[in-house]
């Protein structure tokens, strides 16, 4: 099986991060936070030290900034319903994930949605300043659209926020681990990050970085503090983190950063886009094959590509694909409103997305399947 | 040498004021505090062995690291 389905979680993990979840099982099996014996505080200082690595690898101000939740969704559930309020109004990218769209509808806070235009940052950037009130309170779009792969220009909607005061948080579940990710330099104020994606993490980690407050908690439990008051702590990261952390998952996130870090993100970018490029030339000549995104380009698209085989469903495509040895994804990509844009939302499309560990060989024979066997 | 507790009470804030502390050239550590009527329960504390409480605690704040309370050891 040559796996393309990485945009859903990265199907290859490093030897590195394989042996420090091995490490953590085998000599870290203790409680961080919770218990002064030798075990515990020997895992405690290990876990501090993931935090440090995490801030640092994403701009953020400190290690006390950085939460470990089970995925992005969860990191995107605690923003929304931890920040907004009755009377607040939010501004979302048209090409959000439902792990946005969902709590969002669920709370039922006003928001408007604003268009990504795949071809000109400019006009995206307008749309969102078009969008503002005077009770806006937060914008939150993600890095790039897990389904089309356009990257959004989180600088400069960040640099609206800031003029404008308004909170900042992005869904970096496709470009962590792929594209630099900065918060101090893209007045990013929450950043939700799926460990297990571009950071090749085990599932079921994942990053929330807060340089603002959570007012609201989604849980409350033990923390190790404070424990004869029964209000949760508002310090962070405990407010976030009730009940025991995933010890394996966190020093998997630290090797998978190691691992990033030694290719580094640009190296890891270029390859992975060249990968795509390749598909993209490969199949535009297939009369059959329909695209939705143009030619991908540097820091425009993600390392991941979207279409559809003419006649075919999404999920039949993919079907077909896996009983020949390709492991992609068809259907909606839990992103209905990025396929009403391009008007796939009845069919869905097929999604190929690599990874660092993919190459050129298999990119070929994905491109000679559709070309000469299907 | 006086010894004081400061205590942070989580872990993560206890474990970055004791690194910056040795950074400055102080003697520090982290301990799990006691948990008794007086405070408000489980947590961590930086036990700093050194007699200038005041430029420490100084530090720890400019760093925004929050201190609970801080007593002789």
């Amino acid at each position: 099986m040559i796996y393309f389905d990485n945009a859903a979680t990265t199907g290859v993990k490093p030897q590195g991060v394989i042996k420090a979840v091995e490490k953590a099982l085998v000599n870290y099996s203790a409680n961080p936070g919770r218990s002064g014996h030798f075990a515990a505080s020997k895992t405690a200082e290990e876990v501090f030290k993931v935090r440090e690595k995490v801030a640092d690898f994403f701009g953020a101000s400190g290690p006390e900034r950085v939460c470990f939740t089970m995925n992005c969704t969860h990191s995107i559930n605690t923003v929304l319903k931890g920040v907004l309020k009755k009377g607040d109004h939010v501004i979302v990218s048209s090409l959000e994930h439902n792990a946005v769209m969902r709590p969002l509808t669920k709370i039922g806070i006003s928001f408007d949605v604003a268009e990504v235009s795949l071809t000109d940052d400019n006009s995206t950037v307008k749309a969102f300043k078009n969008k503002i009130k005077p009770n806006t309170r937060l914008i939150f779009c993600t890095g790039a659209s897990n389904v089309l792969g356009k990257i959004l220009p989180i600088k400069e909607i960040g640099e609206l926020c800031f003029q404008k005061g308004i909170l900042f948080a992005v869904d970096a579940a496709q470009t962590a681990g792929v594209l630099p990710v900065n918060m101090k330099e893209m007045h990013i104020d929450y950043l939700c990050v799926a460990a297990h994606k571009g950071l090749y993490a085990p599932e079921g980690i994942g990053i929330l970085i807060c340089e603002k407050g959570i007012g609201n908690t989604l849980i409350e439990g033990g923390t190790g503090t404070n424990s004869l008051e029964m209000y949760q702590p508002k310090n962070l990261p405990e407010r976030i983190e009730s009940g025991t952390i995933n010890v394996p998952g966190i020093f998997g996130v630290s090797a998978g950063i190691d691992y990033v870090k030694k290719i580094g993100v640009d190296n890891i970018y270029k390859g992975e886009l060249n990968l795509i490029k390749e598909l993209y030339r490969g199949l535009i000549k297939n009369p059959n094959i329909i695209f939705y995104t143009p030619d991908p380009n540097d820091f425009s698209y993600a390392p991941l590509l979207s279409f559809n085989y003419r006649g075919y469903e999404s999920d039949k495509t993919a079907k077909i694909l896996s009983e020949n040895g390709f492991a992609t994804r068809g259907g909606l990509h839990c992103a209905p409103s990025a396929h009403r844009q391009i008007g796939t939302d009845k069919s869905g499309t097929v999604r190929v997305s690599v990874a660092s560990f993919n190459n050129i060989k298999e990119i070929y024979q994905l491109i000679d399947f559709f070309n000469k066997k299907m | 040498m006086k010894r004081y507790i400061i205590t942070t009470g989580s872990v993560t804030y206890a474990i970055k004021g004791r690194d910056l502390l040795r950074r400055k050239g102080y003697r520090a550590r982290v301990e799990k505090v006691t948990a008794t009527a007086q405070n408000s329960g489980c947590g961590y504390s930086i036990i700093l062995e050194d007699d200038d409480i005041i430029t420490a605690e100084k530090i720890l704040r400019n760093a925004g690291i929050k201190i609970q309370s801080i007593s002789d050891y």
